[in-house]
């Protein structure tokens, strides 16, 4: 935990304070803090095998506070140590440094209703890999709040853990492995009780909060004070099949492929995902390579290059979110994904963004297709508990983030997977950069960031079959692809 | 029988041999040599591929779970070079290649050739010749054109189409479209090996071509 990140802890408070101050009538800081101090011991899954792991805890929370009052933790931070040798690889390939993000699962009660809301923290500069001994890494990050919808005691409960450790050599580059995932359970016979707060009526001046169920018509009554996390995109209305966008490919382009794309992704942070609905996505065809392999194989490699197209600009249709700001509030967006197109080399044709590699032998062949796209995501149409929330229109990650997706495919097996002529499922991850821009007026990117950056994110989409304008392979009369997947998970 | 027969002509000189060959049909009356098509002729035959039908460029294979083809059969004249039968129409079903499934198309217009060549044993050896038919997979699409070498067995009414780098009779590469740089070139000879079944059609008999100088 350091200066820089207590700084960005108290930033974040400041801008709660904002946004509540404008969505919360009544809301007065609480009196009394307590501070939270808890020793833990979890087991973790590291790929040596299992092992003990020390987990302190510290934060400070208000000891009393009143119903539809905001509850913030404060200077949220998490030691996690791990023993000697937890990180130890190959020699030449060793780890030198180490950086790491926690997830703290915080069990959230009251009168017999529970919710979860997630604690995430990062080191603020990679820490060295001691040669013997055990290894502390202090992280901390913004958290969100907890507002209790009625009076009587509260408490916070830690639960599970998830460390991913991104691992360095000396000289910078990743080691091997460059990043290792620990899913940590916490050992039986021991408190977990993080904190207990008071919580009284709401008092004469008070406004009673909307509930979840209030600001999302048909949601569920007991949504979120049963703690039943609503997830991502789960009001998005969608069908494939009459969403589809315009997707006409150019039966004057040799090397033009059009292919309908849906998926879902995951945001870890909200145990949801959201769907992103059929999109169009054009694709120029590269040409193959032929290399023969030592073996006697041989690998057709093939580069090609994707962009995405939505009512001329290139991006996924926009897309409707319901996540949780702060672990309670019911905060819904438009999603805006926009792709930065692949580069221009020097010699005037495209980098490609999708490499194939068709690897034959004895008769069949596996086959791999990497697909690498970079965008940026833009918040907009924000309502928080069925508020709406001006943003602005430049509410967006401050750089560009990288989706990348892996098919593979099998020639010669029942079951072929994903080749680019039948497409098929493409699994990846991406990880949300910091927002910014967020806000008219008051700054609002540590909200949106607290919800949504910062965790790797399993993402899966299912490619449909190309259509090819030059042969009419699965076009339609107006050429445009005929197969539209549908998302599965 | 041809064999020892063309042994004795290059041994006595061309020349020599037209003569000799042209007074013996003269003067003793024997039959013209003959590719005879049993158990009757002219006869329709049905083809049907048994196990995988391979088609290979560059090391890329196609692969097709099954080929059928009917054949016109008729008994003719000649020693070699000599054309027994036509195939049309000729389709192939179940194809996929490394790139994902592909749909050859045979183009019978001009229906394609049975040539014999040779014969022993009751197996006749010659090629399938003009043979043309278009392939596609993704935005590539190339025609091939040209022959392929064959044997017909009488005992099996088994056609073998199997053709290797050093054949003599070869299929081209006519035409590729710009998107199979890398994957097809003209003038470039793919390798086709295909075994088909064949009986006279709506019967289970197989047909026979018999030689007889």
């Amino acid at each position: 935990m350091t200066g820089t990140r207590r700084r960005t802890a108290r930033g974040a408070a400041v801008a709660t304070a904002v946004l509540l101050g404008g969505m919360i009538p009544g809301a007065q800081a609480a009196s009394g803090v307590q501070e939270i101090d808890a020793e833990l011991v979890y087991t973790c899954e590291f790929p040596t095998g299992r092992q003990s792991v020390k987990v302190g805890v510290s934060a400070k929370i208000p000891e009393s506070a009143r119903a539809g009052q905001a509850i913030q933790p404060e200077d949220v931070a998490l030691d996690v140590t791990l023993p000697e040798g937890a990180l130890a690889g190959p020699a030449d390939s060793a780890a030198a440094t180490v950086s790491a993000e926690t997830r703290l699962s915080v069990d959230v009660s009251q009168g017999g209703q529970q919710a979860r809301a997630e604690w995430l923290g990062t080191t603020a500069v990679p820490s060295p890999v001691p040669g013997t001994g055990e290894l502390t890494l202090s992280t901390s990050g913004n958290v969100p709040y907890v507002k209790p919808g009625t009076s009587g005691g509260l408490t916070l409960d830690a639960a599970a853990l998830d460390v991913v450790l991104d691992l360095k050599k000396a000289d910078g580059t990743p080691a091997e492995p460059p990043s290792v995932s620990l899913n940590c359970a916490l050992d039986g016979d021991q408190k977990t009780v993080l904190a207990a707060v008071d919580v009284g009526d709401e008092g004469e001046e008070g406004t009673p909060e909307p509930t979840p169920s209030d600001a999302l018509p048909g949601e569920e009554e007991d949504t979120a004070g049963a703690g039943d996390i609503p997830e991502i995109g789960a009001e998005t209305k969608e069908s494939a099949a009459t969403d589809a966008p315009p997707c006409a490919g150019d039966p004057s382009d040799d090397f033009a492929l059009v292919a309908y794309v849906t998926g879902y992704a995951n945001v870890e942070k909200l145990n949801g995902a959201t769907k992103f609905p059929a999109a169009c996505t054009k694709i120029k065809q590269g040409p193959s390579r032929l290399v023969p392999g030592e073996d006697g194989s041989l690998h057709v490699y093939q580069d090609s290059t994707a962009d995405l197209e939505y009512k001329g600009k290139p991006q996924l249709p926009p897309t409707s979110g319901t996540f949780l700001t702060f672990g309670f509030m019911p905060t819904t967006a438009k999603l805006e994904m926009t792709q930065i197109p692949s580069g221009t080399a020097a010699d005037g044709t495209r980098i490609p963004n999708i490499h194939s590699d068709l690897h034959i032998f004895n008769g069949i062949s596996e086959n791999r297709t990497d697909i690498n796209l970079e965008f940026m995501l833009r918040l907009y149409d924000v309502e928080v508990n069925g508020v709406p929330l001006d943003v602005g229109d430049a509410c967006r990650t401050s750089r560009p983030f990288t989706l990348r997706l892996l098919g593979l495919g099998w020639y010669g097996r029942e079951d072929p997977g994903y080749m680019l002529v039948t497409g098929g499922p493409l699994t990846g991850s991406v990880t949300i950069p910091p927002f910014s821009g967020c806000g008219v007026g008051e700054d609002l990117d540590d909200i949106f960031t607290a919800s949504l950056s910062g965790v790797t994110n399993y993402v899966k989409q299912i490619q449909g079959a190309p259509c090819i304008p030059v042969n009419g392979s699965n076009c339609t009369a107006e050429n445009e692809p005929t197969d539209i997947p549908k998302a599965t998970r | 029988m041809r064999n020892s027969f063309k042994k004795i002509a290059v041994a006595a000189g061309a020349a020599a041999a037209a003569v000799t060959l042209g007074a013996t049909t003269a003067t003793a009356g024997v039959a013209a040599p003959t590719w005879t098509v049993g158990p009757s002729s002219p006869l329709t035959a049905s083809a049907a591929s048994t196990g995988t039908v391979t088609l290979s460029l560059n090391g890329i294979p196609l692969t097709c779970t099954t080929s059928a083809a009917t054949a016109a059969l008729k008994t003719a004249s000649g020693t070699t070079g000599v054309t027994v039968g036509t195939i049309a129409p000729l389709t192939w079903s179940g194809c996929t290649s490394p790139f994902g499934p592909v749909t050859p198309t045979a183009n019978t217009t001009t229906p394609w050739g049975i040539v014999a060549n040779t014969y022993a044993s009751g197996v006749t050896t010659g090629y399938i010749s003009g043979v043309k038919a278009t392939l596609s997979v993704l935005t590539c699409t190339f025609t091939v054109t040209g022959n392929v070498p064959a044997t017909y067995n009488n005992t099996t009414g088994q056609l073998k189409a199997a053709s290797t780098a050093a054949s003599t009779y070869k299929l081209t590469v006519a035409t590729a479209s710009a998107g199979c740089a890398g994957i097809a070139a003209v003038g470039q000879n793919p390798l086709y090996t295909a075994t088909y079944n064949v009986v006279k059609s709506g019967t289970t008999t197989k047909p026979t071509i018999v030689y007889t100088p």
